[in-house]
């Protein structure tokens, strides 16, 4: 039962965090921090602590991909317009938009390095999987 | 380490047998979320023992089941910004990458998955699943000026 209290523990840290008027990356930093902490007081045990981290990284590979999803994915682009009504997407703007994510002064989640961090894992699953 | 070992076994075991039936016996790469859901539970099972406490057990092995699945979507469906940062320095980049066609694939899928319908409306399924996205992100993380 504990991991399933721990779900609604970081649910419900993740839902208060969310209430901040904040960018999301800072939102998820402060996710992280409070997560933590918690983990840390409440585990006197390594091998609990250990489930608990593995865990938490695993929910907020989740909710990363709740948002990700909401913003970025290219059929919820694509449902969106036909829900409202507007002009679906061409391949040109499509890549427009993604190249904007490599400029530098791009701070918001979906930045450089997180797709750094994604294509060393991509490559490594694509030369066993494909 | 009682709970971890397992997981991290289930989770090798099906990496190592996905690519045997991908690579080696040439399975349709269509199947690849069947597969991922058929063989984890398989390997999850296999590597129980009476020790672990059964619901932290499934608690552990959903959440990470989850989590391989929405990794293995950018494997198998590509992901345009991957493709974009494989190929960033290359001189054709914008040919390239509308040779893709991500948008008219990604529409396909749509149709496919019966979300929409021919004439580009959203099915029942499709604003269940549209609806539901966005209260989840509202929920949990959302845009400040959204």
């Amino acid at each position: 039962m504990r991991l399933i209290e721990l779900f609604f523990i970081f649910s419900f840290l993740t839902i208060l965090i969310n209430l901040i008027k904040i960018n999301p990356r800072e939102k998820m930093i402060i996710n992280m921090f409070g997560a933590l902490v918690l983990i840390f007081k409440f585990n006197d045990n390594v091998d609990t602590m250990v489930i608990d981290i593995f865990f938490y990284l695993c929910f907020l590979y989740v909710i990363l991909n709740i948002y990700t999803t909401r913003y970025s994915s290219i059929r919820m682009n694509l449902m969106s317009s036909m829900m409202l009504k507007k002009k679906i997407m061409t391949e040109n703007e499509l890549f427009i938009n993604r190249m904007k994510r490599f400029n530098k002064k791009n701070k918001s989640i979906m930045s450089f390095n997180l797709f750094y961090i994604t294509d060393k894992l991509v490559k490594i699953f694509r030369n066993l999987l494909i | 380490m009682i709970l971890f070992l397992p997981i991290i076994k289930t989770l090798l075991f099906c990496i190592i047998f996905q690519s045997v039936f991908f690579k080696l016996l040439k399975i349709s790469k269509k199947l690849w979320p069947h597969t991922t859901i058929v063989l984890y539970i398989f390997f999850s099972y296999f590597n129980y023992n009476l020790g672990i406490d059964i619901t932290e057990y499934v608690a552990l092995n959903l959440m990470v089941l989850i989590s391989y699945i929405l990794f293995l979507t950018i494997i198998f469906n590509e992901s345009p910004s991957v493709f974009l940062f494989q190929n960033i320095k290359k001189k054709d980049l914008k040919k390239r990458f509308k040779k893709k066609n991500f948008i008219k694939h990604r529409h396909n899928l749509l149709k496919k998955k019966k979300l929409i319908t021919s004439k580009n409306v959203l099915t029942k399924k499709g604003t269940f699943l549209y609806k539901n996205i966005i209260i989840l992100s509202n929920l949990f993380l959302k845009e400040t000026n959204s």
